[in-house]
């Protein structure tokens, strides 16, 4: 007897248990990456302003991730032509206040370019469009593993992370004196909330917020995910702290490591434990002088399932 | 802001016509509908909204009418008249066809039938040169336009190269049903029963659009129907209950409740005026088996109780003992082939005395070991059928009085045909009997007749016959006229007394044997010989038959074949000469509508309904009635076929009382002359020769009707006027015939049929049924331990009968439903074979067939049974081929041992299954 | 103030796809876009199963999370409750879609044909092209509720005024109405019945209502 019998029948519920949304591929994966990395890098970069760090490649490079994230969600669209109305839902819409903020990001981030001290208040915008990622994520109930609202500590402080992640590799070529001491802090702390939260959104997914399939993507997802993308980078920082020969190429990798991580986590959620939230009913009927049964939400665990 | 949603035809500016039309691609039509055309092409099926008071379900259609269109535009129709080039058959060769014009294809074919009727109609072993075979029960008919009187001017034909009629069928039922009641086909009188029983019948699938509504409006009513099958099926999911039985043994179960009816319960919560007074259940029977008859007028005897004496059953002011055993001093009782004895002081037994004994070993702790079920539930549904049965009330039908018995038995197919379905009919009729529910509001009756005439009115099919009983056109079976050779090559007038000499036994006789002879010749009889000429329509036995592989190989050596086709397929795959003849929404045709049909069509009205195109014709395809025309001309037919146009073998005669529409004999009419003469004959018929609007106003029309008794739906009432009983529980008759059967088999030296004249008994009682198909695993050489499984089939509403396996769309819907992708399997199953869902496995007969198939798990499975749904497995025909679903039929077993006496077997066998290798991805394994 | 729902009655459906294939007839929808379909699902274990019928579409959310997330005000709810989808402002962004808890959305890119790449002569003329690349759904068939309403006949009663699936269906397993009006045969079941919604727990408000036994039960 083969091991996957000992359990479950193994029954596949074929067009009635949550499945893999298509909707948004790699396409749109792509832009929280872009978008998370981005507006992390602009947030740092801003905050080292006020520390009287400057540079332009931070500036251009956060915008960058940022412009390629839309970019690529771009090409995901059915009518590109008509892109533009994309601002019209601000009434309701994340997506337009995502869009409404890059239309302040990034004249505020050219700016910079020519007003240095403008970059103090590109947090303000950058920390908005992060923000407006979360919720765009949280506000699509359709998705199990979206709609959680861990998921906007979650995809805030991945997108942090992310950024110092992507300063700690570009200082050595950006800034003259290399990253700032505080920054290796700043990622220890932006490191140690995204595996909390992660931890508590896992457990709740796997407790029953999630359909068994994308909870077992994510299971299967963790500990790589919390070795490679949080751990690691972590034991780096300390190798950096100790020896200062690899001091700087250290806080490279940590910061590689911790981006590599958060995309993989984007990825991951955006495109792999994306099962929607599948059909399900309340009650079985009764047929005729029959007895009405028991609902049934397959696809969800057992405990889920609707009495 | 342009919110509108996308409409297709209006939105865009088309011009919109809506055209009334019927469906009646399966046997449970015909239903009305309306086909929405915009500029010209065809767009939408739609209900015929128009018919909420007159069609029994609201002239609704069913999910097969909506995909008409897509058959009618499909890039795979076969357009142009087509030539076989390559003279050799087979599966592995490229026919080669190639399109020819109209008038080169008719000159072969007419070329071939004149030298037939050159030669004569008959080859010298006595059958018809000329076969034809055409699809499901009767509904390529309302297709074929006047091709019926091309074929009734022809002469003899063999119509029992069947393509699933006979053997797929409602079998025993529809033998056996219209012997005891003239019921061809048998229902519950939904919605006015409140109790059914259906062992297997899968309504939900098979009964049509009036079935699904009329069991939909009972469950509304608080119905409750017990499903009973080895698998849950589309109908045991809309029942209260499901009670999974193991395949084979429905017999077991009902002569069980039969058992609790009358042994665990009051005698008087039975009908027993119905009984007494409506039944044969007083009649005496002697001790050698036969009724104890009256010597002077041979009428059957019972005992009168207010005289103390044995009576003829006639015998006005007689109260008769239904039960007991009573001293007759002097009686005679005849036997087969005018055997007659003379009685004196002697003991007669009443029938139901005979059958309460008879059933008193089926008790439920015994029924609930041979159908795997437990005990108690069994005698659960007996007590509730019995509580259910309302005995003592009645209620008025049209200004009639009638008993109110709102419980019914229902039985499927596989149930209902090969061994053990003639116990199941007889089982299901007595436990309608002893509750008084047969043929009454409420319980168990019959649809219509088709062995019996006059067709349209099963009412008037009957006169009494000696002994008190409905007559029935048995085939003989008495010396002088037994049909010693048979007249066709399935034999069924020789050997199948109840199927009778209609236009349908030859298509009901033991239709396996058409092909079966052909190549395994039987001692006693004319070999049989592949008919010069086989025509085939709207039908495809290459898939739809058992055995497939065998009745490809006899197909492929047919000498000429022709076949109307709409695409390629795996029948036509062998044709000489294919024609295109216009489809369902193209042709024009009008037809009979109302009065009761098979399967739930009961209607308050009658009349007729008009098809008519509504796409224009696509390529060269023509009218169904002008290829008939041309072909009565090219074949020096044309009087007679005319004359059978204006007899009204095409559906309406053309002359009535006081009005006559017929056709000059000696030309040669246009299919819209043809159907014109019929509208107006339709008109003149429905209004008493007063009106005669022809083709334009029915084509404005659609069907025209007028009311039809609800009171005509029950057969009892018009018994008792008659004064005349039910032939049940006791069966003399069909015992005689038996007998008589016998005899002339003997006399003729066949012993091959041997074993079918077992099942002519006067009480039916329980064999071992699936052992039959045990002990033919070991006559096919194999072990029954290395065959586990049984395998059994379910139909899917949206391809029964269709011929739309070619149809996208109807596969598309289908996937939604369970099992039309797959082979059906409890996971308990798939343990033991060590497979998965979706993974593939090889299912082996013992005929040494194989399939291979992906596994689809269910709980709603025996764990000894799989279930291949439907038939699919195609390989010629387009799209279906690319399906990659396997079907039972190549598994399944054509046997004389699986045959039984009505010349029916069932769609089962027993199977070894095992997961597939990786060379084994293919549907054959 | 009026709220069209439907009311899909369990004890009735057999799953038959009638209602399926009636709405790809008057939507003229691609292969595989079913505004409507009728879901097959198995409840219990050997020997206790029941299969139960369940159709499933656009529930018409009176809180729909695909308006709410729509950055163009394509999809948009009006006053009698439907929720539409302007399919000239639409630009394809999926968003609705992954909002949907019900999956009742689809997109299609390219043109696509029953039988693959040869389109039918009913195909070209019902070839829509604004419905490329945006999103789709069920609309109650609203061309003709706003036909009857129109016309003086009643969503739901008239068929002329009634979405194709509820016309189509063969056990009456489906019936389209005001559910605010309290004497419309839509009320008039749930008073009956006992009913569902599916999700509800998410706060949508869906406007399908299933029946499952009758009240006095």
């Amino acid at each position: 007897m083969s091991e996957e019998f000992e359990d479950a029948p193994g029954m596949r519920h074929l067009g009635l248990a949550p499945w893999l949304q298509t909707a948004w591929d790699m396409r749109a994966a792509g832009n929280f990456m872009g978008g998370g990395t981005g507006t992390g890098l602009l947030i740092f970069t801003s905050l080292g302003a006020f520390g009287g760090i400057h540079s332009p490649i931070l500036i251009l490079a956060g915008l960058a991730l940022v412009g390629l994230g839309l970019f690529s969600v771009f090409l995901e669209i059915g009518r590109p032509l008509r892109a533009l109305n994309v601002l019209l839902g601000g009434k309701r819409s994340w997506m337009t206040r995502e869009a409404m903020v890059a239309g302040v990001l990034f004249p505020l981030g050219l700016a910079t370019l020519f007003y240095p001290d403008l970059a103090k208040l590109m947090w303000i915008p950058a920390s908005a469009y992060l923000y407006c990622q979360a919720r765009i994520l949280e506000a699509a109930k359709g998705i199990p593993t979206w709609r959680s609202p861990l998921i906007l500590p979650l995809t805030m402080a991945s997108g942090l992370a992310e950024g110092i992640g992507v300063l700690l590799m570009l200082a050595p070529f950006a800034l003259e004196n290399g990253a700032p001491d505080w920054l290796a802090g700043a990622l220890v702390a932006a490191i140690a909330a995204r595996i909390f939260v992660w931890m508590t959104y896992r457990r709740r997914m796997v407790g029953g917020e999630a359909p068994v399939e994308a909870a077992a993507v994510l299971i299967r997802f963790s500990m790589p995910f919390t070795l490679s993308g949080n751990v690691i980078p972590l034991a780096l920082l300390v190798g950096a702290g100790l020896l200062p020969e690899i001091h700087s190429a250290a806080l490279a990798a940590a910061g590689l490591a911790v981006v590599a991580g958060g995309w993989a986590l984007k990825i991951t959620i955006v495109t792999k434990a994306a099962q929607n939230q599948g059909f399900a009913i309340n009650h079985s009927p009764a047929r005729g002088a029959g007895e009405s049964g028991p609902g049934f939400k397959p696809g969800w665990r057992e405990g889920a399932k609707k009495e | 802001m342009n919110a509108a949603p996308a409409t297709g035809g209006e939105a865009l500016g088309g011009e919109v016509k809506r055209v009334q039309s019927y469906c009646y691609q399966c046997v449970a039509g015909p239903d009305l509908m309306t086909v929405k055309v915009v500029d010209g092409i065809a767009t939408e099926i739609e209900p015929n909204f128009s018919a909420v008071g007159t069609h029994p379900a609201e002239g609704k259609v069913c999910v097969k009418a909506f995909g008409l269109i897509q058959k009618a535009y499909s890039p795979h129709r076969i357009l142009t008249p087509m030539k076989r080039t390559n003279p050799k058959k087979g599966k592995d060769q490229d026919p080669g066809f190639v399109p020819i014009s109209w008038d080169e294809a008719m000159g072969i074919v007419a070329d071939k039938l004149n030298t037939i009727r050159a030669e004569g109609l008959v080859d010298e072993a006595g059958y018809p040169k000329v076969a034809a075979s055409f699809g499901g029960a009767g509904t390529p008919t309302q297709y074929m336009g006047s091709l019926t009187a091309f074929l009734s001017a022809w002469g003899p034909i063999d119509f029992g190269f069947g393509s699933g009629q006979g053997v797929k069928c409602y079998h025993s039922e529809h033998l056996y049903g219209e012997f005891w009641h003239r019921g061809y086909v048998i229902t519950p009188d939904t919605p006015r029963a409140k109790y059914i029983i259906s062992c297997g019948a899968n309504t939900e699938a098979s009964a049509g659009v009036c079935g699904v509504y009329r069991h939909a409006e009972a469950r509304a009513n608080g119905a409750k129907r017990v499903q009973v099958e080895p698998h849950l099926s589309v109908t045991g999911a809309c029942s209260a209950e499901w009670l999974p039985i193991r395949p084979k043994t429905d017999a077991a179960f009902l002569m069980t409740l039969l058992n609790v009816l009358v042994h665990e319960s009051p005698r008087d919560k039975l009908d027993l005026p119905f009984l007494r007074d409506t039944t044969s259940s007083p009649y005496l029977v002697g001790p050698d088996g036969w009724y104890l008859r009256d010597p002077a007028t041979s009428k059957p005897l019972l005992w009168d109780e207010a005289t103390g004496k044995a009576v003829p059953f006639d015998t006005q002011g007689a109260v008769p003992a239904l039960e007991g055993r009573f001293t007759v001093a002097k009686a005679i009782t005849l036997g087969a082939d005018d055997e007659r004895w003379e009685h004196s002081d002697v003991v007669g037994t009443t029938a139901f005395t005979l059958f309460v004994e008879h059933v008193k070993d089926y008790t439920p702790a015994w029924g609930a070991g041979i159908c795997d079920v437990p005990e108690s539930r069994i005698r659960k549904i007996a007590q509730e059928y019995l509580a259910n049965a309302c005995v003592g009330q009645t209620i008025e039908i049209d200004g009639q009085t009638m008993p109110y018995r709102p419980v019914a038995v229902g039985l499927g197919k596989t149930v209902n045909n090969g061994w053990g379905g003639a116990e199941c009919c007889w089982a299901r009729t007595m436990l309608a009997v002893l509750v008084g529910a047969l043929e009454v509001p409420g319980g168990t009756v019959g649809t219509t007749i088709r062995i019996n005439r006059p067709a349209a009115n099963r009412l008037e099919s009957f006169e009494g016959c000696l002994d008190g009983f409905m007559d029935y056109p048995f085939n003989p079976t008495d010396k002088a006229t037994w049909q010693a050779n048979p007249i066709i090559r399935n034999s069924y007038k020789m050997l199948v007394p109840l199927v009778g000499n209609s236009s349908w036994s030859p298509a009901l006789g033991p239709t396996q044997f058409s092909y079966m002879f052909l190549d395994e010749p039987q001692d006693q009889i004319p070999r049989a010989t592949f008919p010069e000429f086989l025509l085939v329509y709207r039908t495809n036995p290459v898939i739809s038959f058992w055995d497939t592989d065998r009745v490809a190989s006899v197909v492929s050596r047919m000498p000429f074949v022709v076949c109307f086709a709409v695409t390629r397929d795996e029948t036509n795959h062998f044709a000489d000469i294919l024609l295109p003849d216009r489809t369902d929404l193209e042709g024009l045709q009008l037809i009979r509508i109302g009065g009761t049909k098979f399967q739930e069509q009961y209607w308050t009205q009658q009349g007729f309904a008009l098809r008519q195109p509504s796409v224009a014709p696509q390529g060269e395809s023509r009218d169904f009635t002008d290829i008939s025309t041309e072909l009565a001309v090219r074949t020096g037919l044309l009087e007679k076929y005319n004359a059978a146009i204006n007899r009204g073998s095409h559906g309406v005669p053309l002359k009535g009382p006081n009005w006559d529409f017929s056709l000059p004999l000696d030309k040669a009419h246009t299919c819209e002359d043809i159907w014109d003469a019929s509208c107006r004959s339709a008109s003149a018929e429905l209004t008493g020769g007063a009106e005669s609007q022809g083709l334009d106003w029915w084509k404005d029309h659609g069907f025209r009707t007028i009311a039809f008794s609800e009171a005509n739906w029950f057969l009892t009432p018009a018994l008792k006027a008659k004064g005349l009983r039910y032939e049940l529980p006791y069966q003399e008759r069909l015992t005689r015939i038996g007998h008589q059967l016998a005899n002339r088999l003997k006399e003729a030296g066949i012993t091959w049929w041997d074993h079918q004249l077992t099942e002519y008994r006067p009480l039916m009682d329980w064999h071992d049924f699936p052992k039959y198909w045990e002990d033919h695993v070991v006559e096919c050489g194999g072990k029954v331990a290395d065959f586990p499984f049984w395998v059994v089939t379910t139909r899917s509403m949206q391809y029964a009968w269709g011929s739309n396996m070619h149809i996208p769309l109807m596969r598309e819907v289908s996937s939604h439903i369970k099992g039309h992708d797959g082979v059906v399997m409890n996971p308990e199953a798939a343990r033991k074979i060590g497979v998965k869902e979706g993974e593939r496995i090889v299912v082996t007969s013992p005929i040494g067939k194989s399939v291979c198939g992906r596994v689809v798990l269910s709980q709603g499975i025996r764990p000894d049974t799989i279930l291949m749904m439907s038939q699919f497995d195609h390989w010629a025909t387009p799209v279906a081929k690319d399906f990659d679903v396997p079907s039972m039929n190549r598994l399944t077993a054509m046997a004389m041992s699986l045959t039984d006496a009505t010349g029916s077997s069932a769609d089962l066998s027993r199977v070894a299954i095992r997961k597939a290798g990786p060379d084994e991805q293919g549907r054959r394994s | 103030m009026t709220k069209w729902g439907i009311v899909a009655d369990l004890g009735r459906c057999v799953g038959c796809q009638t209602c399926t294939t009636a709405c790809r007839h008057a939507n003229a929808t691609p292969p595989g876009v079913q505004y409507r379909k009728v879901l097959d699902m198995e409840v219990g274990t050997f020997p206790d199963v029941r299969r139960v019928f369940v159709p499933v579409g656009c529930m018409h959310c009176d809180e729909p999370p695909c308006r709410d997330v729509c950055p163009t005000t394509a999809t948009t709810k009006r006053a009698d409750g439907m929720v539409m989808i302007d399919y000239d402002i639409c630009i394809g962004c999926g968003y609705c879609i992954v909002a949907c808890p019900y999956q009742a959305r689809y997109k299609v890119s390219k043109p696509t044909f029953a039988f693959k790449d040869q389109e039918t002569q009913n195909e070209r003329t019902r070839f829509d092209e604004r419905l490329l690349g945006v999103a789709q759904k069920c609309t109650f068939c609203v061309d003709r509720v706003d036909y009857g309403l129109a016309n003086g006949l009643t969503p739901g009663v008239a068929p002329e005024a009634t979405p194709a699936c509820v016309n189509a269906c063969l056990s009456k397993a489906l019936t389209f109405g005001d559910t605010e009006d309290p004497d419309s045969n839509v009320s008039k079941l749930l008073k009956r019945y006992k009913s569902f919604r599916m999700h509800e727990e998410l706060g949508t408000g869906p406007n399908i209502h299933y029946l499952w036994e009758t009240e006095d039960q």
